[in-house]
Protein backbone atom coordinates (compact mmCIF):
# COMPACT_ATOMS: atom_id res chain seq x y z
CA UNK A 1 0.00 0.00 0.00
CA UNK A 2 1.60 3.35 -0.79
CA UNK A 3 -0.96 6.33 -0.42
CA UNK A 4 -4.37 5.60 1.29
CA UNK A 5 -6.85 7.93 2.37
CA UNK A 6 -10.01 7.43 4.03
CA UNK A 7 -12.07 10.35 4.32
CA UNK A 8 -15.79 11.54 5.43
CA UNK A 9 -16.37 14.52 4.91
CA UNK A 10 -19.63 16.95 4.66
CA UNK A 11 -20.02 20.14 3.01
CA UNK A 12 -23.34 21.14 3.55
CA UNK A 13 -25.20 19.11 0.95
CA UNK A 14 -22.30 17.10 -0.24
CA UNK A 15 -20.61 14.35 1.11
CA UNK A 16 -17.02 13.42 0.11
CA UNK A 17 -17.22 9.56 1.03
CA UNK A 18 -14.74 7.86 0.22
CA UNK A 19 -11.84 4.82 0.98
CA UNK A 20 -9.08 4.37 -1.72
CA UNK A 21 -5.93 2.68 -2.00
CA UNK A 22 -3.08 4.28 -4.61
CA UNK A 23 -0.95 1.98 -6.76
CA UNK A 24 2.54 2.64 -6.47
CA UNK A 25 4.55 3.82 -9.59
CA UNK A 26 1.40 4.40 -11.55
CA UNK A 27 -0.95 6.85 -13.06
CA UNK A 28 -4.15 7.08 -11.66
CA UNK A 29 -6.76 8.68 -12.78
CA UNK A 30 -9.58 10.23 -10.54
CA UNK A 31 -12.45 10.48 -13.37
CA UNK A 32 -15.82 12.24 -13.23
CA UNK A 33 -17.57 15.13 -13.62
CA UNK A 34 -17.17 18.72 -12.58
CA UNK A 35 -18.44 19.19 -8.88
CA UNK A 36 -17.90 15.03 -7.72
CA UNK A 37 -15.44 15.74 -5.68
CA UNK A 38 -12.20 14.88 -7.79
CA UNK A 39 -10.42 18.33 -6.88
CA UNK A 40 -11.36 17.95 -2.99
CA UNK A 41 -9.71 14.27 -2.79
CA UNK A 42 -6.54 16.09 -3.79
CA UNK A 43 -6.39 18.49 -1.76
CA UNK A 44 -7.10 16.75 1.04
CA UNK A 45 -4.10 14.31 -0.08
CA UNK A 46 -1.85 17.41 0.06
CA UNK A 47 -3.17 18.71 3.29
CA UNK A 48 -4.69 22.00 1.44
CA UNK A 49 -7.80 21.66 3.50
CA UNK A 50 -8.02 20.29 6.92
CA UNK A 51 -11.02 18.77 7.93
CA UNK A 52 -12.28 16.52 10.58
CA UNK A 53 -12.53 12.34 9.49
CA UNK A 54 -9.82 12.06 6.95
CA UNK A 55 -6.99 9.52 7.69
CA UNK A 56 -3.86 9.96 4.92
CA UNK A 57 -1.02 7.79 5.03
CA UNK A 58 1.63 7.70 2.81
CA UNK A 59 4.01 4.39 2.82
CA UNK A 60 5.20 4.50 6.53
CA UNK A 61 4.00 8.37 7.43
CA UNK A 62 0.82 9.43 8.55
CA UNK A 63 -0.14 12.88 7.30
CA UNK A 64 -3.35 13.02 8.88
CA UNK A 65 -5.65 11.25 11.22
CA UNK A 66 -7.40 12.09 14.81
CA UNK A 67 -4.58 13.23 15.93
CA UNK A 68 -2.04 14.43 12.98
CA UNK A 69 -1.45 17.14 10.79
CA UNK A 70 1.39 17.60 8.60
CA UNK A 71 0.97 20.71 6.83
CA UNK A 72 1.33 20.80 2.98
CA UNK A 73 5.24 21.95 3.14
CA UNK A 74 5.93 18.76 4.98
CA UNK A 75 4.29 16.07 2.65
CA UNK A 76 6.54 15.21 -0.12
CA UNK A 77 3.24 16.84 -2.30
CA UNK A 78 3.97 18.07 -6.22
CA UNK A 79 0.91 19.50 -6.87
CA UNK A 80 0.10 20.99 -10.16
CA UNK A 81 -3.15 22.89 -10.55
CA UNK A 82 -5.36 23.25 -13.24
CA UNK A 83 -5.09 27.46 -12.61
CA UNK A 84 -1.56 27.99 -13.76
CA UNK A 85 0.25 29.53 -10.86
CA UNK A 86 3.37 30.04 -11.72
CA UNK A 87 4.92 32.94 -9.46
CA UNK A 88 4.42 36.31 -11.29
CA UNK A 89 7.22 38.03 -10.42
CA UNK A 90 9.90 35.37 -11.50
CA UNK A 91 10.66 34.21 -14.55
CA UNK A 92 10.75 30.63 -15.67
CA UNK A 93 14.33 30.42 -14.06
CA UNK A 94 13.59 31.54 -11.11
CA UNK A 95 10.32 29.58 -10.39
CA UNK A 96 12.37 26.40 -11.33
CA UNK A 97 14.99 28.05 -8.33
CA UNK A 98 12.27 28.20 -5.92
CA UNK A 99 11.55 24.55 -6.37
CA UNK A 100 14.93 23.67 -6.32
CA UNK A 101 16.27 25.08 -3.34
CA UNK A 102 13.34 23.74 -1.39
CA UNK A 103 13.36 20.51 -2.94
CA UNK A 104 11.76 17.76 -0.82
CA UNK A 105 14.79 14.86 -1.17
CA UNK A 106 17.69 14.99 -3.26
CA UNK A 107 17.22 12.28 -5.02
CA UNK A 108 14.39 12.42 -8.42
CA UNK A 109 14.81 13.62 -11.77
CA UNK A 110 17.52 15.92 -12.59
CA UNK A 111 17.48 19.87 -13.69
CA UNK A 112 19.07 18.95 -16.74
CA UNK A 113 16.84 15.96 -17.44
CA UNK A 114 13.49 17.64 -16.68
CA UNK A 115 14.15 20.96 -18.55
CA UNK A 116 14.63 18.67 -21.37
CA UNK A 117 11.92 16.29 -21.51
CA UNK A 118 9.33 19.24 -21.04
CA UNK A 119 11.38 21.16 -23.70
CA UNK A 120 11.08 24.42 -21.95
CA UNK A 121 15.05 25.53 -22.51
CA UNK A 122 14.28 28.44 -24.67
CA UNK A 123 11.66 29.50 -22.03
CA UNK A 124 13.53 30.18 -18.87
CA UNK A 125 14.56 33.60 -19.33
CA UNK A 126 10.28 34.47 -19.77
CA UNK A 127 8.09 35.86 -17.51
CA UNK A 128 4.90 33.51 -16.69
CA UNK A 129 2.66 36.76 -19.04
CA UNK A 130 4.90 36.11 -21.66
CA UNK A 131 4.40 32.45 -21.99
CA UNK A 132 1.04 30.36 -23.82
CA UNK A 133 -1.40 28.28 -21.66
CA UNK A 134 0.58 25.22 -23.11
CA UNK A 135 4.33 26.63 -22.15
CA UNK A 136 3.39 27.81 -18.59
CA UNK A 137 2.09 24.69 -18.09
CA UNK A 138 4.99 22.79 -19.11
CA UNK A 139 7.15 25.11 -16.69
CA UNK A 140 4.13 24.64 -14.06
CA UNK A 141 5.29 20.71 -14.15
CA UNK A 142 8.69 20.78 -14.40
CA UNK A 143 8.74 23.06 -11.33
CA UNK A 144 6.44 20.45 -9.40
CA UNK A 145 9.32 17.54 -10.48
CA UNK A 146 11.86 20.04 -9.55
CA UNK A 147 10.88 19.61 -6.10
CA UNK A 148 11.11 15.68 -6.06
CA UNK A 149 8.05 15.08 -4.68
CA UNK A 150 7.34 11.60 -3.35
CA UNK A 151 3.99 11.75 -4.95
CA UNK A 152 2.62 13.58 -7.89
CA UNK A 153 -0.85 14.96 -8.12
CA UNK A 154 -1.79 16.89 -10.92
CA UNK A 155 -5.29 18.41 -11.25
CA UNK A 156 -7.05 19.09 -14.53
CA UNK A 157 -3.95 20.44 -15.96
CA UNK A 158 -4.68 20.45 -19.20
CA UNK A 159 -8.08 21.70 -18.37
CA UNK A 160 -7.96 25.47 -19.20
CA UNK A 161 -5.86 25.38 -22.47
CA UNK A 162 -7.45 24.79 -25.77
CA UNK A 163 -7.14 21.78 -27.79
CA UNK A 164 -4.43 21.88 -30.19
CA UNK A 165 -2.11 22.97 -27.31
CA UNK A 166 -3.45 20.18 -25.22
CA UNK A 167 -2.58 17.78 -28.17
CA UNK A 168 1.18 18.74 -27.86
CA UNK A 169 1.31 18.70 -24.05
CA UNK A 170 -0.02 15.43 -23.69
CA UNK A 171 2.90 13.31 -24.81
CA UNK A 172 5.08 15.14 -22.85
CA UNK A 173 2.92 14.30 -19.73
CA UNK A 174 3.28 10.79 -21.17
CA UNK A 175 7.22 10.92 -21.33
CA UNK A 176 7.26 12.85 -18.02
CA UNK A 177 5.13 9.44 -16.37
CA UNK A 178 7.13 7.16 -17.78
CA UNK A 179 10.21 8.47 -15.85
CA UNK A 180 8.90 8.47 -12.76
CA UNK A 181 8.85 5.85 -10.41
CA UNK A 182 6.22 7.51 -7.81
CA UNK A 183 2.45 7.73 -7.70
CA UNK A 184 0.73 10.13 -9.97
CA UNK A 185 -2.62 11.27 -9.38
CA UNK A 186 -4.49 12.87 -12.44
CA UNK A 187 -7.65 14.54 -12.39
CA UNK A 188 -9.75 14.54 -15.37
CA UNK A 189 -13.20 14.95 -17.09
CA UNK A 190 -11.71 14.26 -20.31
CA UNK A 191 -12.05 10.44 -21.46
CA UNK A 192 -9.36 10.86 -23.95
CA UNK A 193 -6.99 12.42 -20.95
CA UNK A 194 -7.76 9.13 -19.28
CA UNK A 195 -7.19 6.70 -21.89
CA UNK A 196 -3.86 8.06 -22.84
CA UNK A 197 -2.56 8.71 -19.36
CA UNK A 198 -4.20 6.11 -16.79
CA UNK A 199 -2.53 3.23 -15.54
CA UNK A 200 -5.81 2.86 -13.44
CA UNK A 201 -8.88 4.61 -13.49
CA UNK A 202 -10.85 5.61 -10.45
CA UNK A 203 -14.44 6.95 -11.54
CA UNK A 204 -15.86 9.72 -8.75
CA UNK A 205 -19.58 10.57 -8.65
CA UNK A 206 -21.10 12.79 -6.38
CA UNK A 207 -18.28 12.27 -3.46
CA UNK A 208 -18.16 8.64 -3.92
CA UNK A 209 -16.23 6.35 -6.00
CA UNK A 210 -18.02 3.94 -8.36
CA UNK A 211 -15.73 2.16 -9.65
CA UNK A 212 -11.77 1.04 -9.45
CA UNK A 213 -10.46 -0.70 -12.80
CA UNK A 214 -7.24 -0.72 -14.84
CA UNK A 215 -7.59 1.55 -17.71
CA UNK A 216 -8.20 -1.66 -20.15
CA UNK A 217 -10.89 -2.78 -17.95
CA UNK A 218 -12.47 0.97 -17.78
CA UNK A 219 -12.25 1.49 -21.46
CA UNK A 220 -14.86 -0.95 -22.27
CA UNK A 221 -17.29 -0.71 -19.57
CA UNK A 222 -20.63 0.12 -20.41
CA UNK A 223 -19.75 3.78 -18.73
CA UNK A 224 -16.69 4.58 -20.61
CA UNK A 225 -17.81 2.94 -24.03
CA UNK A 226 -20.99 5.43 -23.91
CA UNK A 227 -18.32 8.24 -24.67
CA UNK A 228 -18.29 9.95 -28.04
CA UNK A 229 -14.55 9.63 -27.08
CA UNK A 230 -14.59 5.52 -26.24
CA UNK A 231 -11.81 3.75 -27.39
CA UNK A 232 -10.62 0.28 -26.73
CA UNK A 233 -6.75 -0.66 -25.17
CA UNK A 234 -4.89 -3.67 -25.91
CA UNK A 235 -1.82 -5.43 -24.99
CA UNK A 236 0.39 -6.48 -27.87
CA UNK A 237 3.86 -7.79 -28.44
CA UNK A 238 5.96 -6.62 -30.98
CA UNK A 239 6.98 -9.22 -33.49
CA UNK A 240 8.67 -7.74 -36.38
CA UNK A 241 9.93 -4.53 -37.69
CA UNK A 242 9.75 -3.97 -41.56
CA UNK A 243 12.11 -1.51 -42.82
CA UNK A 244 10.73 -1.33 -46.42
CA UNK A 245 7.52 0.07 -45.58
CA UNK A 246 8.10 1.57 -42.36
CA UNK A 247 5.39 -0.62 -40.20
CA UNK A 248 5.59 -2.49 -37.06
CA UNK A 249 4.14 -5.58 -36.83
CA UNK A 250 2.69 -6.27 -33.33
CA UNK A 251 0.57 -9.86 -32.50
CA UNK A 252 -2.39 -9.41 -30.00
CA UNK A 253 -3.13 -12.78 -28.46
CA UNK A 254 -2.23 -14.74 -32.25
CA UNK A 255 -3.54 -11.96 -34.69
CA UNK A 256 -1.65 -9.42 -36.18
CA UNK A 257 -1.90 -5.47 -36.24
CA UNK A 258 0.61 -3.37 -37.96
CA UNK A 259 1.70 0.62 -37.02
CA UNK A 260 3.70 2.82 -38.17
CA UNK A 261 7.24 2.36 -37.32
CA UNK A 262 7.88 3.18 -33.87
CA UNK A 263 11.20 2.89 -31.58
CA UNK A 264 10.80 -0.85 -30.57
CA UNK A 265 12.24 -3.56 -30.40
CA UNK A 266 11.16 -7.33 -31.28
CA UNK A 267 9.70 -8.17 -27.82
CA UNK A 268 8.71 -5.10 -26.39
CA UNK A 269 5.14 -5.01 -24.77
CA UNK A 270 3.18 -2.15 -26.18
CA UNK A 271 -0.69 -0.85 -25.68
CA UNK A 272 -2.47 0.80 -28.32
CA UNK A 273 -5.06 2.54 -28.24
CA UNK A 274 -7.91 2.15 -30.42
CA UNK A 275 -10.94 4.74 -30.56
CA UNK A 276 -14.11 3.26 -31.35
CA UNK A 277 -15.12 5.73 -34.36
CA UNK A 278 -11.98 4.10 -36.31
CA UNK A 279 -13.31 0.61 -36.12
CA UNK A 280 -15.68 -0.64 -38.30
CA UNK A 281 -17.50 -4.52 -39.00
CA UNK A 282 -17.99 -6.88 -42.06
CA UNK A 283 -19.39 -10.53 -41.87
CA UNK A 284 -16.93 -11.61 -44.50
CA UNK A 285 -13.25 -10.68 -44.17
CA UNK A 286 -12.77 -7.94 -47.11
CA UNK A 287 -10.30 -8.49 -49.99
CA UNK A 288 -8.24 -5.83 -51.85
CA UNK A 289 -8.98 -3.47 -49.27
CA UNK A 290 -6.53 -0.26 -48.25
CA UNK A 291 -7.27 -1.45 -44.82
CA UNK A 292 -4.20 -3.05 -43.61
CA UNK A 293 -5.85 -4.26 -39.93
CA UNK A 294 -8.29 -6.66 -39.83
CA UNK A 295 -9.06 -8.74 -36.65
CA UNK A 296 -11.39 -11.31 -35.98
CA UNK A 297 -13.77 -11.28 -32.98
CA UNK A 298 -16.94 -12.26 -31.67
CA UNK A 299 -19.79 -9.89 -30.78
CA UNK A 300 -19.96 -9.51 -27.15
CA UNK A 301 -22.04 -6.74 -26.31
CA UNK A 302 -24.39 -4.68 -28.58
CA UNK A 303 -25.53 -1.58 -26.99
CA UNK A 304 -28.49 0.08 -29.33
CA UNK A 305 -30.14 3.24 -27.91
CA UNK A 306 -32.92 3.13 -29.85
CA UNK A 307 -32.55 6.60 -31.17
CA UNK A 308 -30.15 8.79 -32.84
CA UNK A 309 -27.49 7.53 -35.05
CA UNK A 310 -24.73 5.36 -33.88
CA UNK A 311 -24.69 2.29 -31.65
CA UNK A 312 -21.76 -0.11 -29.92
CA UNK A 313 -20.46 -2.97 -30.20
CA UNK A 314 -18.51 -4.27 -28.19
CA UNK A 315 -16.46 -7.78 -29.45
CA UNK A 316 -13.93 -9.77 -27.93
CA UNK A 317 -10.55 -10.92 -29.48
CA UNK A 318 -9.01 -13.17 -27.44
CA UNK A 319 -8.57 -12.32 -24.42
CA UNK A 320 -9.65 -8.61 -25.26
CA UNK A 321 -11.65 -6.54 -25.72
CA UNK A 322 -12.46 -4.10 -28.90
CA UNK A 323 -15.24 -1.40 -29.49
CA UNK A 324 -16.80 -0.31 -32.84
CA UNK A 325 -19.58 2.49 -32.73
CA UNK A 326 -21.20 2.04 -36.23
CA UNK A 327 -24.74 3.55 -37.39
CA UNK A 328 -27.53 2.15 -36.90
CA UNK A 329 -28.96 1.31 -39.88
CA UNK A 330 -25.48 -0.65 -40.44
CA UNK A 331 -26.04 -2.68 -37.20
CA UNK A 332 -29.87 -3.57 -38.62
CA UNK A 333 -28.77 -4.52 -42.06
CA UNK A 334 -25.69 -6.78 -40.75
CA UNK A 335 -28.37 -8.27 -38.79
CA UNK A 336 -25.63 -8.48 -35.98
CA UNK A 337 -26.33 -10.92 -33.00
CA UNK A 338 -24.20 -11.16 -29.71
CA UNK A 339 -22.40 -14.46 -30.13
CA UNK A 340 -21.50 -13.60 -34.34
CA UNK A 341 -17.85 -13.97 -35.87
CA UNK A 342 -16.95 -10.79 -37.17
CA UNK A 343 -14.23 -8.95 -38.68
CA UNK A 344 -13.52 -5.78 -37.34
CA UNK A 345 -11.28 -3.67 -39.92
CA UNK A 346 -9.28 -0.43 -38.22
CA UNK A 347 -8.34 2.27 -39.85
CA UNK A 348 -4.48 2.29 -39.33
CA UNK A 349 -3.56 5.75 -38.98
CA UNK A 350 -6.13 5.37 -36.02
CA UNK A 351 -3.61 3.61 -33.56
CA UNK A 352 -1.58 5.24 -30.88
CA UNK A 353 1.48 3.71 -29.75
CA UNK A 354 2.03 3.38 -25.43
CA UNK A 355 4.81 2.10 -23.96
CA UNK A 356 4.11 -0.65 -21.61
CA UNK A 357 5.35 0.14 -17.67
CA UNK B 1 22.88 72.99 15.09
CA UNK B 2 21.82 76.47 16.66
CA UNK B 3 19.19 77.10 15.04
CA UNK B 4 15.83 75.94 16.47
CA UNK B 5 14.12 75.33 13.51
CA UNK B 6 16.84 73.18 12.33
CA UNK B 7 16.77 71.22 15.38
CA UNK B 8 13.31 70.61 14.77
CA UNK B 9 13.68 69.88 11.51
CA UNK B 10 16.17 66.98 13.12
CA UNK B 11 13.57 65.90 15.58
CA UNK B 12 10.96 65.68 12.86
CA UNK B 13 12.72 63.19 10.76
CA UNK B 14 14.19 61.63 13.91
CA UNK B 15 10.73 60.63 14.93
CA UNK B 16 9.36 60.02 11.39
CA UNK B 17 12.16 57.50 10.53
CA UNK B 18 11.90 55.60 13.86
CA UNK B 19 8.08 55.33 13.67
CA UNK B 20 7.88 54.42 10.42
CA UNK B 21 10.96 51.26 11.35
CA UNK B 22 8.27 50.50 14.29
CA UNK B 23 5.57 50.57 12.25
CA UNK B 24 6.82 47.94 9.68
CA UNK B 25 7.90 45.78 12.88
CA UNK B 26 4.50 45.78 13.97
CA UNK B 27 2.16 46.91 11.44
CA UNK B 28 3.56 44.41 9.29
CA UNK B 29 2.44 41.48 11.16
CA UNK B 30 -0.78 43.18 12.06
CA UNK B 31 -2.00 43.90 8.90
CA UNK B 32 -1.22 40.07 7.78
CA UNK B 33 -2.95 38.65 10.80
CA UNK B 34 -6.20 41.16 9.50
CA UNK B 35 -5.58 39.99 5.96
CA UNK B 36 -5.74 36.02 6.97
CA UNK B 37 -8.41 35.35 10.02
CA UNK B 38 -11.98 35.69 10.55
CA UNK B 39 -13.77 35.89 13.68
CA UNK B 40 -15.17 38.30 16.57
CA UNK B 41 -11.03 39.48 17.17
CA UNK B 42 -10.59 40.40 13.96
CA UNK B 43 -13.71 42.18 13.12
CA UNK B 44 -13.62 44.31 16.61
CA UNK B 45 -9.40 45.08 15.87
CA UNK B 46 -9.90 46.27 12.50
CA UNK B 47 -11.91 49.34 13.10
CA UNK B 48 -9.96 49.71 16.25
CA UNK B 49 -6.81 49.93 14.39
CA UNK B 50 -8.49 52.56 11.91
CA UNK B 51 -10.27 54.85 14.98
CA UNK B 52 -7.14 57.79 14.21
CA UNK B 53 -8.30 58.33 10.87
CA UNK B 54 -11.91 59.36 11.81
CA UNK B 55 -11.18 60.62 15.75
CA UNK B 56 -10.10 64.31 16.42
CA UNK B 57 -5.96 63.96 17.58
CA UNK B 58 -6.95 65.73 20.89
CA UNK B 59 -8.90 62.78 21.77
CA UNK B 60 -6.32 60.07 21.08
CA UNK B 61 -3.76 62.43 22.28
CA UNK B 62 -6.18 63.06 25.60
CA UNK B 63 -6.51 59.49 26.30
CA UNK B 64 -2.64 58.81 25.84
CA UNK B 65 -2.05 61.46 27.99
CA UNK B 66 -3.57 59.52 30.94
CA UNK B 67 -2.07 56.23 29.83
CA UNK B 68 1.25 57.68 30.31
CA UNK B 69 0.67 59.13 33.50
CA UNK B 70 2.90 58.04 36.33
CA UNK B 71 -0.24 56.93 38.26
CA UNK B 72 -1.35 54.61 35.56
CA UNK B 73 0.13 51.15 35.35
CA UNK B 74 2.03 51.83 31.54
CA UNK B 75 3.03 55.00 32.97
CA UNK B 76 4.06 53.87 36.27
CA UNK B 77 5.87 50.68 34.52
CA UNK B 78 7.93 53.38 32.13
CA UNK B 79 8.83 55.14 34.77
CA UNK B 80 10.19 52.59 37.25
CA UNK B 81 12.20 51.05 34.01
CA UNK B 82 13.45 54.53 32.26
CA UNK B 83 13.27 56.61 35.84
CA UNK B 84 11.57 59.28 33.75
CA UNK B 85 7.78 60.08 32.27
CA UNK B 86 6.37 59.15 29.26
CA UNK B 87 4.23 62.12 28.83
CA UNK B 88 6.33 65.14 27.69
CA UNK B 89 9.48 63.21 26.30
CA UNK B 90 10.65 62.17 22.58
CA UNK B 91 9.75 58.24 23.71
CA UNK B 92 6.26 59.69 24.21
CA UNK B 93 6.19 60.94 20.61
CA UNK B 94 7.18 58.05 18.93
CA UNK B 95 4.58 55.61 21.24
CA UNK B 96 2.07 58.31 19.82
CA UNK B 97 3.19 58.51 16.63
CA UNK B 98 3.08 54.69 15.80
CA UNK B 99 -0.91 54.23 17.43
CA UNK B 100 -1.56 57.59 15.21
CA UNK B 101 -0.41 56.03 12.06
CA UNK B 102 -0.80 52.80 12.38
CA UNK B 103 -3.66 52.74 10.31
CA UNK B 104 -2.05 54.51 7.46
CA UNK B 105 0.85 52.09 7.25
CA UNK B 106 -1.43 49.18 8.05
CA UNK B 107 -4.47 49.95 5.44
CA UNK B 108 -2.63 49.64 2.42
CA UNK B 109 -0.63 46.38 3.26
CA UNK B 110 -3.46 44.64 4.11
CA UNK B 111 -5.24 45.50 1.16
CA UNK B 112 -1.81 44.02 -1.36
CA UNK B 113 -1.52 41.41 1.32
CA UNK B 114 -5.59 40.36 0.78
CA UNK B 115 -5.20 40.47 -3.03
CA UNK B 116 -2.27 37.86 -2.35
CA UNK B 117 -3.59 35.08 -4.63
CA UNK B 118 -4.03 32.27 -2.20
CA UNK B 119 -3.10 29.72 -5.18
CA UNK B 120 0.30 31.03 -5.45
CA UNK B 121 0.91 30.75 -1.17
CA UNK B 122 -0.50 27.31 -1.83
CA UNK B 123 1.56 26.35 -4.44
CA UNK B 124 4.98 27.50 -2.50
CA UNK B 125 3.70 25.16 -0.35
CA UNK B 126 3.44 22.12 -1.77
CA UNK B 127 7.13 22.85 -3.47
CA UNK B 128 8.20 22.20 0.34
CA UNK B 129 8.15 26.52 1.71
CA UNK B 130 6.99 26.98 4.76
CA UNK B 131 4.94 29.49 6.28
CA UNK B 132 7.66 31.99 7.03
CA UNK B 133 9.82 31.28 4.07
CA UNK B 134 6.65 31.79 2.30
CA UNK B 135 6.18 34.98 3.63
CA UNK B 136 9.42 36.57 3.13
CA UNK B 137 10.45 35.14 0.10
CA UNK B 138 6.64 35.17 -1.92
CA UNK B 139 4.37 37.36 -0.30
CA UNK B 140 6.63 40.18 0.44
CA UNK B 141 8.22 40.45 -2.79
CA UNK B 142 4.50 40.16 -4.82
CA UNK B 143 2.97 43.26 -1.98
CA UNK B 144 6.36 46.00 -3.04
CA UNK B 145 4.02 48.20 -3.87
CA UNK B 146 1.74 47.92 -1.21
CA UNK B 147 4.92 48.10 1.14
CA UNK B 148 5.78 51.37 -0.86
CA UNK B 149 2.72 53.09 -0.29
CA UNK B 150 2.59 52.04 3.11
CA UNK B 151 6.11 53.04 4.04
CA UNK B 152 5.70 56.51 2.25
CA UNK B 153 1.80 57.50 4.01
CA UNK B 154 3.31 56.48 7.35
CA UNK B 155 6.40 58.75 7.15
CA UNK B 156 4.30 61.58 5.64
CA UNK B 157 1.56 61.65 8.29
CA UNK B 158 4.28 61.77 10.86
CA UNK B 159 6.19 64.70 9.58
CA UNK B 160 2.69 66.33 9.38
CA UNK B 161 1.21 65.30 12.91
CA UNK B 162 0.55 68.33 15.18
CA UNK B 163 -2.74 67.66 17.77
CA UNK B 164 -1.49 64.70 19.12
CA UNK B 165 2.13 65.79 19.35
CA UNK B 166 0.78 69.12 21.36
CA UNK B 167 -1.06 67.26 23.95
CA UNK B 168 1.27 64.52 24.65
CA UNK B 169 4.74 66.31 23.72
CA UNK B 170 4.19 69.76 24.99
CA UNK B 171 6.17 72.00 23.05
CA UNK B 172 10.06 71.70 24.57
CA UNK B 173 12.56 73.25 22.68
CA UNK B 174 15.31 70.10 21.47
CA UNK B 175 13.04 67.42 22.71
CA UNK B 176 9.83 67.40 21.05
CA UNK B 177 9.14 70.08 19.60
CA UNK B 178 8.92 68.96 15.99
CA UNK B 179 8.27 71.37 13.11
CA UNK B 180 4.66 71.64 12.92
CA UNK B 181 4.64 72.97 15.79
CA UNK B 182 7.47 75.35 15.49
CA UNK B 183 5.34 76.64 12.42
CA UNK B 184 2.41 77.18 14.78
CA UNK B 185 5.27 79.30 17.50
CA UNK B 186 6.25 81.60 14.86
CA UNK B 187 2.34 81.90 13.55
CA UNK B 188 1.40 82.84 17.03
CA UNK B 189 5.01 85.03 17.15
CA UNK B 190 3.64 86.89 13.58
CA UNK B 191 6.85 85.66 12.43
CA UNK B 192 5.57 85.10 8.79
CA UNK B 193 8.98 85.30 6.85
CA UNK B 194 9.90 81.52 9.20
CA UNK B 195 6.36 80.60 9.16
CA UNK B 196 6.42 80.66 5.44
CA UNK B 197 9.76 79.21 5.11
CA UNK B 198 8.81 75.80 6.90
CA UNK B 199 5.10 75.89 5.17
CA UNK B 200 6.83 75.66 1.82
CA UNK B 201 9.62 73.43 2.83
CA UNK B 202 6.70 71.03 4.82
CA UNK B 203 4.91 71.44 1.09
CA UNK B 204 7.45 70.92 -1.17
CA UNK B 205 8.42 67.66 1.00
CA UNK B 206 5.21 66.56 0.77
CA UNK B 207 4.83 66.90 -3.09
CA UNK B 208 8.41 66.02 -3.91
CA UNK B 209 7.34 62.64 -1.37
CA UNK B 210 3.97 62.04 -3.50
CA UNK B 211 5.58 62.99 -6.80
CA UNK B 212 7.82 60.13 -6.24
CA UNK B 213 5.55 57.91 -4.86
CA UNK B 214 3.07 58.12 -8.15
CA UNK B 215 5.74 58.19 -10.76
CA UNK B 216 6.72 54.35 -8.97
CA UNK B 217 3.79 53.33 -8.83
CA UNK B 218 3.27 54.18 -12.38
CA UNK B 219 5.98 52.68 -13.64
CA UNK B 220 4.95 49.25 -12.16
CA UNK B 221 1.64 49.67 -13.46
CA UNK B 222 3.52 49.74 -16.83
CA UNK B 223 5.80 47.19 -16.26
CA UNK B 224 2.94 44.84 -15.05
CA UNK B 225 1.34 45.75 -18.17
CA UNK B 226 4.27 45.21 -20.41
CA UNK B 227 4.51 41.54 -18.59
CA UNK B 228 1.02 40.68 -19.73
Amino acid sequence: MTLHLNCRVERGAFLLDLDANFPDREVTVLFGPSGSGKTSILRLIAGLDREPGVRVAFKEEIWQDEQTFAPPHQRRVGYVFQHLNLFPNMNARQNLDFAEQRAHTSEGLSRADIIEVLDIGDLLDKLPDQLSGGEKQRVAIARTLLSHPGLMLMDEPLGSIDQAAKNRILPYLQRVHQLLDIPVIFVSHAMDEVLYLADTVMEIRQGQMIQQDTVIGFSTSEGAAASSDAAAILRCRVLELDSTYSLTSLEVDGQRLMVSKAGFSVGDQVRVRIPARDVSITREPARETSILNVLECTVRTITDPGEGPAAMVSMTCGRQTLLARITRRSLHELLLREGDKVYAQIKGVALMIEYER
Amino acid sequence: MTDPDLISLWITLKLAFITTVFLILLGTPLAWWLSRSKGIARNLLEPLVALPIVLPPTVVGFYLLIVFSPDSLPGGLWQSATGSTLAFSFSGLVVGSVIYSLPFYVQPLQVAFSSLQKELMEAAATLGSGPWDRFFNLAVPLSRRGFVIAICLAFAHTIGEFGIVLMIGGNIPDETRVLSIALFDHVEALDYDRAHLLAAGLMVFSFILLLALYSVDRRWQNRARVES
